[in-house]
């Protein structure tokens, strides 16, 4: 009868806890990272009997949570990827919606620019025309200085968010070695019994750091777990932690790379990062902001090149040969500061069509220099030997290299990056724009025959002799002197090259008749050498001479744009992922109110019939006092 | 949630009329678009050229039909002086007009443009082309032609430079020209001449030399060599390497004729020998031959003039012409341009409007059924 009661007593007690724990649930219901918690009931231990064992009712075993470690895992991995998308895709996002305006993109600042130089051949004396012209320019340079603004200030954004992002992670770390330690003795307390609320929490917390870095969280004996991110480097190790802090990139100290603090050293793991805000933020700099900084810089480049180039074959108002229109930044050579020898390395862009937009890493290696592509790693073949006077060339580049470089040390050669920057207009005086050509041609009113002179194109304009008066005299119907001196054949239409300039006679010209050449000087209603800037302008310059700088500007927003898309698509499916293993995980741990409604009423039931069980105990007991009390 | 943002994009979509919002909505079309966006404003800058190059051909015109109506002033003059019966005075006065019209003329040939550039001067827009100096009337500005971009690949040039409209006239027929010497002293008329076998011609200086009162002549080269002899009967013609020379009246003994090959003859130069021709005196019967003479090359010269404005204002109309079908297809190419971006970036209303209602209902069944769900608890049941 004692045993009755105890008996009963056990299972009262065993169902309260069962009841304590359906409204501990029921409480949590709305609790983020709560796992449903089960009350596990067992036999109390038999007494045994002559005629057998007899039941001693019930004991709670343990509480334990309804978890699936590998449902967990995935979900944080998943969660991992979302971030990582979820933070590519909207920078990509801001590139895409920056550089899409159909109204003030750079393909109609670029094609306003080019009609410019049209509307100055259309009247070549006009200072109004000219004055477009070079504010057309000016919004021309002042756009890109906008978008270069723009992107150098995602890159800042980017920095700073990093530095956030690593803040946090240490502080979540913190926060998984303070709880690895409660747990440990937690569980050493309560003789293995596990702390679910605490596992929970210390859960919540690793889901957490997962959205910002992806980790390896590897459980420990004794209840701890250990995390390692980039590629295994220790993050917490049981109550310990490595603080995970921000370096400048050894190249460019104005770029924050991620690294990982242990005893005396850190390790840069940006290259290893791969999940969570932090991945994402790093792989969209390296994939997307970068080459966009450099593409950019590579347009202007091509534009400069282009522009100077024809802008020096003609003549301004006032007759004098034009000078530069553009100026543009030049390329960048950072050396490593962990350098150890006195090397130098320099780079020139020569060649705009061979320009790439990627960056180059300059190498000294025991078998001398190697340039490799700084994304990649890819060996990039050079020719020539690096002296002034016969440099390394690779990629439209000439790379002279000096001093004594240790085996290892890397210089970063970046052709276009710092173009924008540097860029800037450098006409300001409406009538130095050099719409003219520096010379024209005639055929002397008395000839005879009927030989036509071209109007002659620029050959070089850096010839001294370009702009003197050259007369060619027909000494018979086929052959002529050049000034005075010499006879030469004439072939109709062939091309006849004097002093940095070509021009052709065609006809048949009579003995004594002449051709003039001569300088340009009044010249102020040519508009030659404006027509030649804007066919410059649409021909095609860059990838080895087959994209013009208006494709280029295509292929450059339809890059983002594609690249922008795959983000996009990206995301929306690791959503669907996410949401899959998330709802696989709440399908297991998740508390359902329907459940524990169900749980509450068979706990209670439970529980009355326990406490019947005290009652007859009480009757059988009273029974037996009536009949001794006598 | 998704049904919501897929909804609102939609929404943007309706509320701007613009299928592809950003790149990334259709890269491929928004990369199409913006070439099709540039080849727009191209097309939009080469009619404004086309306009520029009408404008200045049209004004080219107006001076040549000018020039033109003057010329035939002038004609009618010549052809009225060129009657020997005409008394001195009168002649005197048509000269004095014709000297009028060669400043007429002139400033036909320096006319300017509304920004102040002359027509005439080539590249050298801002140099007057034609003035005076000494005797005669010079071009000071260059043979440029400038072109302007009417098309992808067209240009058309804007106009025509003072030496391709005034100074270069074809001299005589085109191939020589007959002068009378000025000491002749017989009665001998040289007409201009013509052509009978241009594979036989030469092209030289040639004299014709009387070598006899009777008609017996030769004719020699710019190297004094004898290429030609024979005898001359009043009215016939003389004939050597392959061209006629008419001739009326009988030359004098040593009565020289030049046969030169033709050079460019400026219009200046032509009205001035008139107008000198028509004031030489008429006295003897030598001075009424050269009169004969020279007034049979100042009309040819003439002619030659008329052709020659005419052919330039062939060319202007050609041109003008040229531009007129440029710009129809510039237009033609605007529309073409307008529609196919239209048809890449614009909304297909009724499709994104019924996308939109499909859309709308898949959003409110989710929310119906959700409302439904959330009532559904057994803690309800439990009473």
């Amino acid at each position: 009868m004692a045993d009755l009661l105890s008996t009963g007593v056990s299972g009262l007690l065993a169902f309260q806890r069962a009841l304590d724990t359906t409204s501990h649930n029921i409480s949590n219901v709305n609790t983020d990272g709560y796992s449903r918690q089960r009350v596990e009931i067992g036999t109390r231990p038999a007494q045994p009997y002559g005629n057998g064992w007899v039941g001693q009712g019930a004991n709670v075993r343990t509480t334990q949570r309804v978890y699936d470690d590998f449902l967990a895992a995935q979900t944080r991995t998943s969660s991992s990827g979302l971030e990582h998308l979820d933070v590519y895709a909207s920078n990509a996002e801001r590139l895409n919606n920056m550089f899409g305006d159909s109204a003030n993109g750079l393909s109609p600042t670029l094609q306003r620019f080019v009609n410019a130089f049209q509307a100055v051949a259309n009247a070549p004396t006009s200072i109004p025309a000219r004055q477009v012209l070079l504010s057309e320019a000016n919004t021309l340079e002042q756009r890109l200085q906008f978008f270069n603004t723009r992107l150098d200030e995602i890159g800042n954004e980017i920095n700073s968010r990093i530095k956030g992002e690593v803040a946090e992670v240490n502080s979540i770390a913190q926060g998984i070695a303070r709880l690895n330690n409660e747990i440990a003795s937690g569980i050493a307390r309560t003789g293995g019994q596990p702390p679910n609320d605490l596992l929970d929490q210390r859960d919540k917390l690793l889901d957490e750091l997962a959205t910002k870095i992806s980790v390896n969280a590897v459980r420990q004996d004794g209840g701890t777990i250990n995390v390692f991110v980039g590629s295994g480097q220790p993050l917490v190790l049981g109550s310990n932690v490595n603080q995970l802090t921000t370096v400048q990139d050894p190249f460019d100290s104005s770029q924050l790379a991620v690294a990982v603090q242990t005893a005396g050293s850190s390790v840069d793991i940006s290259a290893s990062v791969t999940g969570g805000t932090l991945g994402g933020l790093l792989d969209f700099r390296r994939e997307q902001l970068e080459p966009a900084r450099n593409a950019l810089g590579r347009f202007a480049v091509a534009l400069t090149d282009v522009v100077n180039t024809q802008h020096h074959e003609g003549i301004d108002l006032s007759g004098a040969l034009g000078g530069d229109f553009f100026a543009v930044g030049d390329a960048e050579v950072l050396d490593n500061n962990l350098n150890s020898g006195t090397g130098t390395v320099s780079a020139t862009r020569v060649d705009v069509g061979a320009l790439t937009g990627r960056d180059y890493l300059m190498e000294m290696t025991s078998g001398g220099w190697v340039l490799r592509d700084s994304l990649s790693g890819a060996t990039v073949p050079m020719t020539g030997t690096g002296t002034a006077a016969d440099p390394f060339v690779a990629d439209g580049l000439e790379i002279e290299v000096g001093g004594t470089a240790a085996v290892g040390d890397t210089f970063l050669i970046r052709p276009t990056r710092s173009a924008i920057t540097n860029m800037s207009v450098l006409i300001s005086d409406p009538s130095r724009v050099a719409a003219a050509a520096p010379i024209r041609t005639a055929a002397a009113g008395t000839n005879s025959g009927s030989g036509t002179i071209s109007a002659g194109e620029v050959l070089d304009s850096t010839n001294a002799q370009l702009r003197a008066p050259v007369t060619i005299q027909f000494l018979t119907a086929n052959t002529y002197s050049i000034n005075g001196a010499g006879s030469f054949a004439y072939t109709a239409g062939g091309n006849i090259d004097v002093n940095g300039w070509r021009m052709q006679i065609s006809g048949a010209p009579q003995v004594g008749d002449t051709f003039t050449v001569s300088d340009n000087t009044s010249g102020t209603g040519d508009n030659r050498n404006a027509l030649l800037l804007s066919d410059a302008l649409k021909a095609p310059v860059l990838n080895g001479g087959t994209t013009s700088l208006g494709s280029a500007v295509g292929e450059f927003v339809g890059g983002i744009g594609v690249a922008t898309r795959q983000a996009q698509v990206n995301r929306d499916a690791q959503n669907v992922v996410h949401e899959e293993s998330l709802s696989a995980k709440e399908a297991v741990s998740g508390v359902n109110l329907d459940e524990e409604a169900a749980n509450l009423l068979k706990y209670q039931q439970a529980y009355q019939a326990a406490a019947q069980l005290i009652r007859v105990a009480d009757t059988m007991f009273q029974t037996l006092l009536a009949a001794t009390d006598r | 949630m998704s049904q919501q943002s897929v909804l609102s994009k939609t929404q943007t979509q309706i509320a701007s009329g613009k299928r592809v919002q950003t790149p990334a909505d259709d890269p491929v079309a928004a990369v199409h678009i913006l070439e099709l966006q540039r080849a727009l404003a191209e097309s939009e800058q080469f009619a404004t050229n086309a306009d520029m190059a009408k404008n200045r051909l049209t004004l080219e015109e107006q001076a040549l039909a000018d020039a033109n109506t003057l010329m035939q002033r002038v004609r009618e003059l010549t052809i009225q002086g060129s009657n020997a019966t005409v008394d001195p005075a009168s002649r005197h006065m048509l000269a004095q007009e014709i000297r009028g019209h060669v400043k007429d003329l002139m400033d036909i040939a320096n006319r300017r443009d509304a920004n102040g550039e002359y027509l005439f001067s080539g590249y050298a827009t801002l140099t007057q082309p034609f003035a005076v100096s000494g005797s005669a009337i010079s071009y000071f500005g260059d043979q440029g032609n400038r072109a302007l971009q009417i098309g992808q690949d067209q240009r058309v040039v804007d106009g025509h430079s003072g030496q391709d409209v005034f100074m270069g006239v074809t001299g005589g027929n085109g191939t020589f020209i007959t002068t009378a010497g000025a000491a002749n002293t017989g009665n001998g008329v040289i007409a201009s001449g013509t052509i009978v076998d241009p594979s036989q011609w030469v092209v030289g200086d040639y004299t014709l030399r009387f070598t006899s009162a009777t008609g017996d002549y030769q004719i020699v080269d710019a190297s004094a060599a004898v290429v030609a002899t024979g005898t001359y009967t009043s009215g016939s013609a003389i004939s050597f390497r392959g061209v006629n020379i008419n001739m009326s009246g009988m030359p004098a003994q040593n009565d020289t004729f030049s046969i030169a090959r033709s050079r460019p003859e400026d219009m200046f130069t032509t009205l001035n020998d008139l107008a000198n021709t028509l004031d030489a005196p008429t006295v003897t019967q030598a001075d009424r031959a050269r009169f004969s003479s020279d007034m049979a090359t100042v009309l040819q010269q003439l002619d030659q003039v008329g052709d020659h404005l005419l052919s330039v204002r062939a060319d202007v109309g050609t041109r003008l012409h040229t531009i007129e079908a440029a710009q129809d297809s510039l237009a033609d190419r605007k529309v073409e341009l307008e529609s196919a971006t239209s048809q890449l970036r614009d909304l297909d209303y009724a499709e994104a409007v019924s996308r939109m209602n499909q859309q709308l209902v898949g959003l409110q069944a989710a929310q119906a059924s959700y409302s439904k769900i959330a009532q559904l608890s057994l803690f309800d049941y439990l009473r």
